[in-house]
């Protein structure tokens, strides 16, 4: 019983720590959300000084500037700071617009220690501008930029002033800036920033597509199956195929799709072959993504034309050796067929996908020299295909 | 109010792929107490949160409306969870702007010559708030057009040894005085004191010392 107890005892620490452990990697998971969150939002506050700047430089000419300090939110200690630094140096960088040309001053945010008439005095270097310059340290029209971040509930609050570093120190620039709670954080290109509506408009422009009409390319291959139960072995050989159309989305979501393309297949001496297709697709899901692939599953119809030797192997029963001496001496054998599609198509962003299908041709249950991939008694899939598609 | 759209979680999902999963419109009665806590929330409009939260929204049909307006509360976590910062320091920043606006207005208001130079001092038993408290107004009173210096005013080390043995409540004029004295503060300078006198207080008080006169705001 002693014994029952204490690996009871032990059992329940071990579970207790295995608890802990969860509950820490949960607050890590959660405290990773809010830091990119964070730093998203930080980002756009500064894209947003730096638009506003560009509207309206704070400097008429290009002005040295230190930038003096970066303060966080107090109790968020992510690494911000540096992001932040570095987020802004290359939108200054790509923006000279903005007349605020950031240099170097170590000494300008260090620690320093002046001792003068007023007596002896510690403090940050851009607070003693004179000191500095007694020292040869700061010479000509310099300016501190600080940037303050403060979380203010649900806001992120910039708060932005330069400073000119002469003796008296006049806040010559001030802002405040705060983040939309209302609105997901946007992220805009650093050389040709715009507007946070006209950035959201991109956004939302982009996360819908390219309008309803958009025109597939698609070079695909279809192999049909070889007939086991014919004497004599024949493969046929893979057709491939060239096609264009439209294609038609029926909601922004682009949950539903339809599409209607023309396509050719030429061999060299063997064929050449003329499609009409439709499909009908369906995404697997609500709404199309931005940053993941999309899965369609799709059915449709198609009508094919063949034209040369090729299209012997479509012929009611079994293509005979007189059958390709004729093709060969002038006398061009011809097939007609209809087709059912099934399929599904990945694709990233209407720009590039990848489609796998079988399709079932009812005419050729009569044809000896093809037999059939799939077989589910009442609909037999005699070919299969694989397509490259493109969308402009 | 049709759901609840929990947006700051929604625009992460670039960084935090796996919260894609989760359903966005819930019921708000689907959250816990502590997780409504975590949340600020704005009502909107549906025509508006389907404009900023496309795809998120699901279009409540015509028939369903039926002459009445349905709204959407679209709910955002705070950037620094409630529990992460000492209750009282919560309590002061979560409304910084806002606290720190009534007491930049109020200053101006009663110094409203446009050549006074302004000065700004604050203190709070974190040092950390204590400079967001003066960032903060420092800011607001240079967007509201005023001459604003970065400089603080400095006392001799025997003054502030003095003044640190004083009542807080006291200790304020006896400084605006000795700012005066020392020549600290010139003539057409103003300096706006923001200050938590008790560690256990979240309201800001603040006051003004020109020309040796101090005098509290609030």
């Amino acid at each position: 019983m002693k014994y029952a107890v204490v690996l009871l005892l032990l059992s329940s620490a071990v579970w207790a720590d295995e608890l802990q452990d969860a509950q820490r990697a949960q607050v890590e998971l959660l405290r990773a959300e809010i830091a990119s969150q964070t730093q998203l939002r930080a980002f756009e506050l500064l894209d947003e000084l730096v638009y506003g700047w560009l509207k309206e430089p704070p400097f008429s000419v290009a002005t040295p500037t230190v930038l003096a300090d970066v303060t966080v939110p107090v109790g968020l200690s992510t690494g911000l700071h540096a992001q932040v630094e570095n987020h802004l140096v290359a939108l200054l960088t790509k923006n000279p617009r903005v007349n605020v040309q950031l240099v170097h001053c170590p000494t300008c945010t260090a620690w320093v220690f002046h001792a003068g008439k007023q007596g002896s005095i510690v403090s940050r270097g851009f607070e003693r501008p004179d000191a500095l310059k007694q020292a040869g340290i700061v010479s000509g029209s310099r300016h501190a930029l600080f940037l303050d971040f403060e979380a203010e509930g649900a806001s992120l609050v910039l708060r932005v002033r330069v400073t000119s570093l002469e003796p008296s120190l006049p806040i010559v620039f001030a802002r405040t800036l705060s983040s939309a709670t209302s609105a997901p954080a946007l992220l805009r290109s650093q050389e040709r920033l715009t507007s946070a509506e006209d950035a959201r408009t991109e956004y939302i422009d982009a996360l819908a597509g390219r309008g309803p009409v958009t025109v597939p390319l698609r070079l695909g291959v279809r192999t049909y199956a070889s007939n086991p139960d014919m004497g004599v072995q024949l493969t046929p050989a893979p057709f491939i195929w060239l096609q264009g159309g439209a294609e038609v989305a029926f909601s922004s979501n682009k949950a539903w799709l339809a599409s209607a393309t023309l396509g050719i297949s030429w061999a060299p001496q063997s064929h050449v072959g003329f499609l009409a297709h439709a499909r009908l697709l369906r995404l697997i899901g609500t709404s199309s993504s931005l940053t993941a692939p999309d899965v369609y599953i799709f059915g449709g119809g198609s009508v094919l034309f063949f034209s040369g030797s090729n299209s012997l192997i479509f012929r009611e029963g079994r293509p005979t050796i007189d059958d390709v001496l004729a093709s060969q001496r002038g006398g061009t054998p011809t097939a007609t067929l209809g087709a059912i599609t099934l399929g599904l198509e990945v694709r990233m962003k209407q720009r590039l996908g990848l489609s796998v299908f079988a399709e079932s041709l009812p005419y050729l249950d009569v044809a000896q020299a093809i037999g059939s991939y799939i077989n589910l008694g009442i609909v037999r899939f005699h070919s299969l295909g694989v397509e490259v598609n493109f969308w402009f | 109010m049709k759901g609840l759209l929990v947006s700051g979680l929604l625009s992460s999902c670039a960084a935090s792929p796996f919260v894609l999963l989760r359903s966005w419109v819930t019921d708000p009665v689907l959250l816990s107490r502590s997780e409504r806590r975590e949340l600020e929330c704005q009502r909107m409009s549906e025509a508006d949160a389907t404009a900023r939260f496309p795809g998120r929204v699901s279009v409540t049909p015509p028939r369903e409306i039926a002459g009445a307006t349905v709204d959407i509360l679209v709910c955002s976590p705070r950037v620094v969870p409630i529990d992460d910062r000492p209750a009282r320091q919560e309590r002061l920043l979560v409304a910084l702007s806002e606290q720190v606006s009534q007491v930049t207005e109020r200053a101006v208001e009663l110094m409203p010559e446009p050549d006074t130079r302004w000065l700004v001092e604050a203190h709070d038993p974190s040092a950390a708030v204590a400079v967001k408290l003066a960032v903060a107004a420092k800011t607001n009173l240079a967007e509201r057009r005023r001459r604003v210096s970065d400089a603080p005013p400095t006392l001799a080390a025997g003054d502030v040894a003095v003044l640190m043995r004083m009542p807080a409540a006291r200790a304020h004029a006896v400084a605006c005085l000795r700012y005066h004295q020392e020549g600290a503060l010139g003539p057409s300078d103003v300096l706006l004191a923001l200050a938590v006198l008790d560690e256990r207080e979240t309201a800001i008080h603040a006051g003004l010392c020109h020309r040796g006169d101090w005098r509290w705001l609030q």
